[in-house]
């Protein structure tokens, strides 16, 4: 295999990692924007996501509704979503919510306690919640090779999916009226609150549109490593989180583009670096540092000049 | 200057005298019962009474101040009551040593977050990554001790010292970043942290240290039962004074450092950076110091760990048990070293008596969190401002003698 | 005579991005005088402050202090060097005592930290017993009052006390050169008055002691100014006496006209 060819190959890998990753970056950039928090539950929304799959997938399952695959995971994704988002805007009135005008350390608790709240929840009342749950394999299997590089169907399809969820994203967000809404709380929230934007539901739909997102990742999550995890969250919500920052908090281009710089660091120091595939997320969070340190506003980020 | 309201309001005398010690008896014996009792009765009537005496105490704000100001008028007898009282909690649990076991892991905790307390209670610096730093405290010490045979005293100095020594990896992010920033930086390390000691050959990777020597002070092993002549207390006795030597040094120190100009510039940092910088503090060198210092604190705890438990490995060092540090720096009270107390004691202890609710104490634990922070977002013992009244107080027939003499040079 | 001037910059300027909040300003300040600092809002007032106390890096031109440049130094030792300020939405820390506010302006001074705070704290508790002294002092001057709140978290002042205490957290110091920033925000004329008072026991306390001060309310700068500048889009656009500067033309047009 040539150097050509695995770079290729890795870039292809890290791209379909890279839009799951993109998909959790983007609810932290929304949050932050609209609510000033950085939400750190927002892993389990991930994860949950994954799981409400499974749970729709077993009622569908002894009702006998397997056969039509598309429609069973259209099926999946939309439940999923919805079921996702509906905790996601309850939890995040009864307890972010309140919590977002109160000093950082406080929002940063109250959403780490969330997610183990959430995450202990899905482990304990979910059926043996804590050992690793398979998950169906309703995708095409299979693989295409060109030349030396080889690409699962699977994957194909899982990274089209991701884009065509950027997309939708991207035209609720700029085009829509609720999208206007949460770009011009996050703006300026006094601001738009004048302008007669509802604030109350505009918080309601970014966490929609956030944990629905999530929720697509989650399950995209569960096809790709075949089974998953009530823990899987946490660390889901370290990348995302510094995904997003690597893109550019608040910038939700940014949070794309971090996302798969994130998914490429992965599986380059996987495959170039010494025990790189035990230690490829030690290479990414130390570049994620050292984005912190030399450029915190990000990539897509503008020059801010603190004021005094 | 003189602070005389104390000894103004307070119950006087031997009464006094005896309201504290009463007190402190009752509280001691309401906390003990809950070790010795097997089921969680005793532990819901203390909730009860507990809030009760919340509930009365905040409508008799007169009498809550008495007492308070009686047991600051006793104060020497207070603690010497406390010492007394502590000193004799492995005999209480002579037959449960599991309990005595759980009371100095609640030991280490408070240890490691005094420390934390340092960096994020009182200078406002984010330390997501406690266990992390624990765990360099705790292979610096077990290595040392497995691979040279070096003595515990050398060993648990060393884990503080390569502890504190560690931080330097992270000096410029922690210097360079703050709020949300820092907080990422710091969970980012302690994810990096615990897969390379996984992934490493030399810290024993996913297995860990095993059989690492338990304590040994000058050819006394802390494996031994504790022979008093008339009683022989459980080994663990030995570790349970040792903690409650290291837990009174250390508190002395940082309460100490609280009251003291250090005290003064981290509480600025934390609240103004700005302001600081401009009446001329380094900020990025007290920056460091107290994180540095507040580092020791947490290694030292991680080192200890590896010494009474004689294993380690990376679980022991996840990600949760940085949550559980910070959360009990901001439970107890921020800046506060008897919130520390309070606040370990509620999150490492009750939960571990909680077992009777098994698997939904996580659960539990995350919605306690959420609602205290909630509603009392300060901690329980919330931050009051320092008073120099007792420095003063405290030196002050020095400081007379002083001014004295130099008024007499001066004549 | 050249060592009278305590502080001058030449053709200091910055600029945020496109915008320039301070160009080419040049200011002299005579040792033990006060000088005033006028012009509109957004003229480039706090933003100078903000450079002469290291804040900001200027972008261009150089300032010097007793004959030093201090460019590029950073804000802790310019403020060891001898320069105070307070601010013009006042920052005080709220949680803390008046005490604990006024006594960090001391730090610089101070002398006893770990070790004396573990180890030696007979040493400490005299340190603290003289700062204790020099800060009541401070505070008696300003308001009697603030002497029995000075163990209150500073939260809890009155507005115009909390700017009291900041100017005395400043005078902690023992500053050369004292910046004050808007100091009679939101007070009441008599409460100018009052603060106007205190400010000039500040000057007769200590024996040297130069001030700048940013004003908006002009009797203030009439009654206790030696010298004005007028800034106006980030220019120094006149200077002189107040009552030059109240009969410039090109003055009149751009603040005071304003202004009324
Ligand atoms: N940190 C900053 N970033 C961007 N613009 C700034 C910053 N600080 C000040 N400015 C701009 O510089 C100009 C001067 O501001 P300032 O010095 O605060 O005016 P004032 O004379 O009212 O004190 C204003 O236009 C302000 O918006
Ligand atoms: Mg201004």
């Amino acid at each position: 295999m040539s150097v050509l060819d695995m770079i290729i190959q890795q870039s292809i890998n890290g791209l379909m990692l890279g839009i799951m990753y993109s998909l959790v970056a983007v609810g932290f950039t929304l949050y932050f924007g609209v609510l000033n928090v950085i939400n750190f539950s927002h892993g389990d929304f991930f994860m949950l996501g994954g799981f409400m799959a499974l749970i729709l997938y077993g009622i569908a399952d002894t009702l006998g509704w397997t056969q039509n695959v598309p429609l069973l995971i259209i099926y999946l994704f939309l439940g999923s979503m919805i079921l996702t988002a509906l905790i996601a805007i309850i939890t995040a009135r009864i307890c972010v919510k309140p919590v977002s005008k109160a000093p950082m350390l406080i929002s940063l608790l109250v959403t780490l306690g969330l997610g183990i709240a959430i995450r202990e929840a899905v482990r304990v009342f979910y059926p043996r919640g804590s050992d690793p749950k398979g998950f169906p394999t309703l995708l095409p299997q299979g693989s295409l090779s060109i030349g030396n590089i080889v690409i699962r169907y699977e994957n194909v399809i899982i990274f089209v999916l991701g884009v065509l969820v950027i997309v939708v994203v991207n035209y609720l967000i700029t085009k829509t009226k609720m999208g206007m809404a949460i770009r011009a709380v996050a703006q300026d929230g006094e601001a738009a609150m004048m302008m007669g934007v509802d604030l109350d539901r505009t918080i309601d739909i970014t966490f929609l549109i956030g944990a629905a997102v999530a929720a697509v990742a989650g399950i995209m999550n569960g096809f790709y490593y075949g089974q998953i995890m009530f823990n899987m969250g946490a660390m889901m919500g370290v990348i995302g989180f510094s995904a997003s920052v690597i893109g550019g908090l608040g910038n939700v281009y940014g949070a794309i583009v971090g996302g798969i710089l994130f998914g490429l660091l992965e599986t380059f120091a996987a495959a170039t670096l010494p025990m790189g595939a035990e230690n490829k997320r030690v290479f990414a969070f130390f570049i994620v540092i050292l984005f912190l340190v030399f450029k915190p506003t990000g990539i897509l980020g503008e020059k801010v000049y603190e004021r005094v | 200057m003189a602070n005389n309201q104390h000894e103004k309001e307070a119950f006087r005398g031997t009464g006094g005298l005896l309201l504290t010690l009463g007190i402190e008896l009752v509280l001691y014996a309401l906390i003990m019962a809950i070790f010795l009792d097997h089921g969680g009765t005793t532990l819901i009537i203390d909730v009860i009474l507990a809030a009760a005496a919340i509930v009365y105490f905040k409508r008799n704000h007169a009498l809550a101040d008495k007492i308070s100001a009686t047991l600051a008028a006793n104060r020497k007898a207070a603690w010497i009551g406390v010492i007394v009282l502590l000193l004799a909690v492995p005999f209480v649990l002579q037959a449960s040593a599991y309990w005595l076991f759980i009371v100095i892991t609640a030991g280490l905790f408070m240890m490691a977050c005094l420390g934390l307390n340092i960096q994020l209670g009182s200078t406002g610096m984010m330390n997501l990554a406690g266990a992390a730093f624990q765990a360099f405290g705790a292979y610096t010490a077990g290595l040392l001790a497995l691979n040279y045979g070096l003595p515990t005293w050398l060993t648990l100095l060393a884990g503080a010292l390569v502890t504190g020594l560690f931080s330097i990896l992270l000096f410029i992010p922690v210097l360079k970043t703050k709020g949300h920033y820092l907080a990422l930086v710091t969970i980012a390390f302690q994810f990096m942290v615990v897969i390379l000691v996984e992934n490493m050959e030399w810290t024993g990777g996913p297995q860990g240290l095993k059989n690492i020597p338990l304590m040994n002070f000058f050819g006394y092993s802390f494996n031994e039962p504790l022979n008093l002549g008339f009683i022989t207390l459980h080994k663990y006795a030995n570790y349970y004074y040792f903690t409650l030597l290291l837990l009174f040094a250390l508190g002395i120190a940082a309460h100490r450092i609280y009251h003291s100009w250090v005290g003064v510039t981290a509480a600025t940092i934390r609240d103004d950076e700005v302001a600081a910088q401009t009446n001329g503090v380094q900020v990025n060198k007290w920056k460091l110091t107290l994180f540095v210092l507040g580092n020791c604190f947490i290694g030292l705890s991680g080192a200890f760990y590896s010494h009474m438990v004689g294993f380690i490995s990376p679980p022991n060092f996840a990600f949760d048990k940085s949550l559980v540090m910070v959360s009990i720096v901001i439970l107890g009270g921020m800046d506060n070293v008897l919130g520390i107390i309070l606040g370990a004691f509620l999150l490492i202890i009750l939960p571990e008596k909680l077992r009777f609710i098994q698997d939904y104490r996580f659960m539990i634990y995350g919605i306690v969190l959420i609602v205290m922070l909630i509603f009392q977002p300060r901690g329980l013992l919330p931050f009051v401002p320092r008073s120099y009244a007792e420095l003063i107080q405290r030196y002050r027939h020095k400081l007379l003698q002083g001014k004295k003499a130099q008024g007499g040079q001066e004549a | 005579m050249n060592n009278n001037k305590i502080l001058y910059t030449q053709d200091l300027s910055i600029h945020f991005g496109g915008l320039v909040a301070v160009d080419r300003v040049n200011i002299e300040v005579q040792r033990n005088t006060i000088l005033g600092l006028i012009g509109p809002n957004g003229s480039g007032k706090t933003t100078i402050f903000n450079m002469l106390t290291g804040l900001y890096i200027p972008t261009g031109g150089n300032f010097f202090f007793e004959g030093e440049s201090l460019l590029g130094k950073p804000p802790y030792e310019i403020a060891r060097k001898g320069i105070a300020r307070t601010f013009q939405s006042s920052r005080l820390c709220l949680d803390l005592s008046v005490l604990d506010n006024v006594f960090i302006g001391m730090h610089p001074r101070q002398k006893h930290w770990l070790t004396s705070a573990v180890f030696r704290r007979s040493a400490l508790a005299e340190e603290v017993y003289q700062a204790y002294e020099k800060a009541m002092h401070l505070l008696n001057i300003f308001n009697p009052e603030l002497v029995k709140r000075s163990s209150e978290p500073a939260g809890r002042l009155p507005q115009i006390d909390r700017r009291r205490v900041e100017i005395c957290r400043a005078m902690a110091m023992s500053p050369k050169l004292l910046l004050l920033d808007e100091p009679s925000a939101g007070m009441t004329p008599e409460e100018i008055t009052e603060l106007m008072n205190d400010i000039r026991k500040v000057q007769q306390e200590s024996e040297d002691i130069t001030i700048i001060i940013v004003e908006h309310v002009m009797s203030v700068i009439r009654t206790i100014t030696d010298h004005v500048v007028v800034l106006n889009f980030g220019r120094k656009i006149a200077e002189g006496t107040f009552h030059e500067i109240s009969h410039n033309p090109e003055v009149r047009e751009a603040y005071l006209g304003k202004r009324g």
